[in-house]
């Protein structure tokens, strides 16, 4: 089910009205019905991967309390092990079993040697990449004794599958969101009120920004074997835009849907495009992602303690596995190296947190060199998202190739004037906003009641206007 | 909660009232044309935009009851409208090669043909309803009504002219008429199969044009010398499927009627063209 269908329109009031008027008092049926909604919220898209839900939550749920019997150390890392391997073997089969296949059949073809196998008809899960991080967090932390094991199935089946957040993130960990199915959750009005906003936002971002990027990007992508560097310069640009509207607006979604059932989950996307270095940049973009792999891999890895071979080795890697997390293609491991490449140079040189507030907190307008910076960080995204977007390494180099040819100062064939104008005024709303957790946020900060909702009439109307087509799916939904 | 749902209200009373607003705008701009219809004919012409290129008939016993891309699931609710609020006795039914495309089962007017609908038309009365009315009003959950009015508000501030003049598709350059037909093209012939829901709606009509007495006569209508060279021998079949069913068909896709100065483009009769045409089908049904 999508958030911007008619469908999730009818779900979602059902659901609400039920879970505050009729089992308020019941806070076992409450999870009951949390987690009820959100196998039909996911079974909407295929019933038949349920099972895979329902199998991931047993065995993270069984391995829970087995690590709470025990406290050998060897049976506790093989019941650690059995969680990783099935979570992970789950994620491997599904979405990188004919990647690796067709890696390894053309290795052997390389050196001479056939191997007779061919690629699977598989169907990759929606969110797979997403629960999977998420109940393995659980797991992790239960045996680092970071947590309690669940001992409510119901809670626990809850919080694997919780339909805000399922399908695309934040990838909550078990020790911010499943404590909160423990406790009575009361029905807040400014919460609310702030969920509902931030919803209108994500839907704003989703319908007005991403849609319409991605109907230029899309055609700029397919011909670009056909068209001049100008042109090929402005599909990047719009492709950076509807990546950035389609996965933070579904985040928003997902956080204000949230708060409407009296959940908090973490932010996932703090206005990473003002960002000055790539260092900021990632701690600012898809952050549940970023801060997962710090504490569940970097982390263990050594992060930043040892030499410098140590710290551009688990550089390397976190940059490397994170573009692969994202799919099964060599482009994303190129923009993974790349963003590895970006970021090394500040970590050696100790300068990998001096960018830590938002910027120019204390004026409206940004400096020259924190303006030069931001331009020069967002110029690096851009080039990296070629990778992220491009059919394959070859196409992203032609791609690259054809922007840095002199074919870059023709007159571009779509210039889209219209969209152009949307980008500016995007980017000074979020701009305006930056100081929130999105961008309207503050718009109840002490301006007047007829000035919000003014601004609210004419969101629901930009989105009516720009509604490109129905129901385009979220591109996080593909990872 | 109380303070929660208030607001609520409020806010869906504010989009209710934007969605007011869009669709009277929209039925002034969208909707009401598509709604006029006269009862008092006998023949009713129903087609797409072929169909509608042609304009109205002098004579006012043929009603053209066509508009652009209405589909046979559109049509078919026409008919039974047709059927239950005039005397309608004979039918012209567009059966060009491309009417039963699976281009067409998604690009359709089944937004605006279902204001002719009835309770009868579907399976319960709660599908009437949300589609008669809840859907039909509803106006901003249709992602096709927001570049209507982005059009026209963008016409009122002079960014866009709303009307291009019409040209005669002798004065476009030869390369650029087989641009524009491959493209046409393109659209309409991508698939290989007919449509199953299409073929299905045209049966129906059929159906009802036999079980009500209705005569039912199939047209074929004209299109330029380069798009007919293009299509070249593939066509959904339609006309076939009428005629099996032993129904006539008066096929105008010919030579005499190809001359480029008739059209406005590969598959669209001109004022000039569209005159001759509604001559011919007068000559055809022996007026």
């Amino acid at each position: 089910m999508l958030f911007n269908s008619l469908d999730f329109a009818i779900f979602f009031p059902i659901v609400f009205i039920l879970y505050w008027f009729v089992f308020n008092r019941n806070l076992k049926w409450q999870n009951f019905l949390v987690a009820g909604a959100s196998y039909v919220f996911y079974g909407w898209w295929d019933w038949r991967f349920l099972s895979l839900i329902l199998f991931s939550t047993l065995v993270d749920y069984a391995v829970g309390k087995q690590l709470d019997k025990t406290n050998k150390n060897s049976e506790r890392k093989i019941l650690l092990w059995i969680s990783i391997l099935v979570n992970l073997g789950f994620l491997g089969f599904f979405k990188y079993y004919n990647f690796f296949l067709d890696n390894f059949k053309s290795a052997f073809s390389f050196f001479g040697s056939e191997i007779n196998a061919s690629s699977l008809d598989i169907i990759l899960p929606v969110g797979i990449s997403f629960y999977t991080f998420q109940t393995l967090s659980y797991t992790i932390d239960v045996y680092k004794k970071r947590l309690e094991p669940s001992r409510d199935f119901i809670s626990f089946m809850a919080y694997v599958s919780f339909f805000p957040q399922l399908v695309a993130g934040p990838i909550e960990r078990a020790t911010n969101l499943l404590p909160q199915f423990y406790k009575h959750r009361k029905f807040k009005y400014p919460e609310a009120v702030n969920g509902m906003r931030q919803i209108l936002w994500g839907l704003f971002k989703k319908i007005v920004i991403a849609d319409n990027c991605a109907l230029y990007a899309n055609q700029i992508f397919e011909n670009s074997a056909d068209l001049p560097g100008s042109t090929l310069f402005l599909g990047a640009l719009f492709f950076t835009f509807q990546i950035y509207g389609d996965f933070s607006g579904y985040s928003d979604i997902a956080i204000g849907t949230a708060r409407l059932f009296g959940f908090n989950l973490m932010q996932n996307f703090a206005f990473p495009y003002f960002s000055r270095d790539i260092a900021e940049f990632w701690r600012r973009w898809h952050i549940s992602l970023s801060t997962w792999f710090r504490d569940y891999l970097y982390i263990p890895l050594g992060g930043s303690r040892g030499g410098i071979w140590m710290k551009v080795r688990n550089t390397f890697i976190i940059f490397l596995v994170s573009g692969f997390w994202h799919g099964a293609n060599w482009t994303f491991i190129v923009w993974g190296a790349l963003n590895a490449i970006y970021f090394l140079p500040l970590l050696l040189m100790k300068k990998n947190r001096q960018n830590i507030e938002v910027v120019a907190y204390n004026s409206l307008f940004p400096n020259v060199k924190e303006l030069f910076n931001m331009l020069l960080t967002f110029s690096l995204t851009v080039f990296a998202w070629v990778f992220f977007r491009a059919e394959n390494i070859g196409h992203a180099f032609d791609y690259l190739n054809r922007i840095f040819s002199l074919s870059i100062l023709e007159k571009p064939e779509l210039f889209p004037k219209e969209l152009l104008f949307l980008l500016v005024m995007f980017v000074i709303m979020e701009w305006l906003g930056r100081k929130g957790e999105y961008a309207i946020e503050r718009i109840s900060f002490g301006l007047p009641k007829p000035f919000r909702w003014v601004t609210y009439a004419f969101l629901v109307i930009f989105i009516f206007l720009f509604n490109s087509s129905s129901n385009v799916e979220f591109i996080y939904f593909q990872f | 909660m109380k303070l929660f749902i208030i607001k609520i209200l409020l806010f869906s009373g504010m989009i209710f009232l934007i969605n007011l607003g869009v669709k009277l705008l929209l039925d002034n701009l969208y909707f009401k044309e598509y709604n006029e219809v006269h009862l008092n004919a006998r023949t009713y012409l129903l087609s797409d935009s072929h169909g509608a290129a042609i304009g109205e008939f002098k004579d006012s016993t043929i009603y053209n009851f066509s508009s652009p891309s209405d589909s046979y699931f559109d049509i078919e609710t026409k008919l039974k409208y047709l059927i239950r609020n005039s005397k309608v006795e004979r039918v012209l039914l567009t059966v060009d090669e491309h009417t039963l495309s699976p281009y067409r089962k998604s690009l359709n007017n089944l937004d605006r043909s279902v204001y002719f609908s009835s309770k009868e038309d579907f399976l319960n009365f709660f599908s009437f309803v949300w589609h008669r009315y809840v859907k039909y009003n509803l106006v901003l959950l249709n992602p096709k009504y927001g570049p209507i009015i982005k059009n026209y508000l963008k016409s009122l501030v002079g960014i866009t002219s709303a009307n291009l003049n019409e040209k005669s598709w002798n004065e476009v350059p030869v390369n650029q008429r087989i641009k524009f037909s491959l493209k046409r093209y393109a659209d309409q012939f991508v698939f290989d199969h007919s449509s199953k829901g299409l073929s299905n709606s045209l049966k129906r009509i059929i159906y009802l044009s036999k079980t009500n007495n209705i005569e039912l006569i199939g047209i074929k209508f004209p299109i330029t010398e380069e798009y007919r060279q293009i299509i070249g021998e593939k066509n959904y079949r339609a006309d076939s499927f009428l005629n099996k069913n032993g129904f006539e068909i008066y096929n105008f896709n010919s030579k005499e009627l190809s001359d480029p100065k008739y059209f406005k483009d590969q598959d669209h009769l001109n004022q000039l063209g569209a005159n001759i045409f509604k001559e011919a089908i007068l000559d055809s049904l022996s007026y």
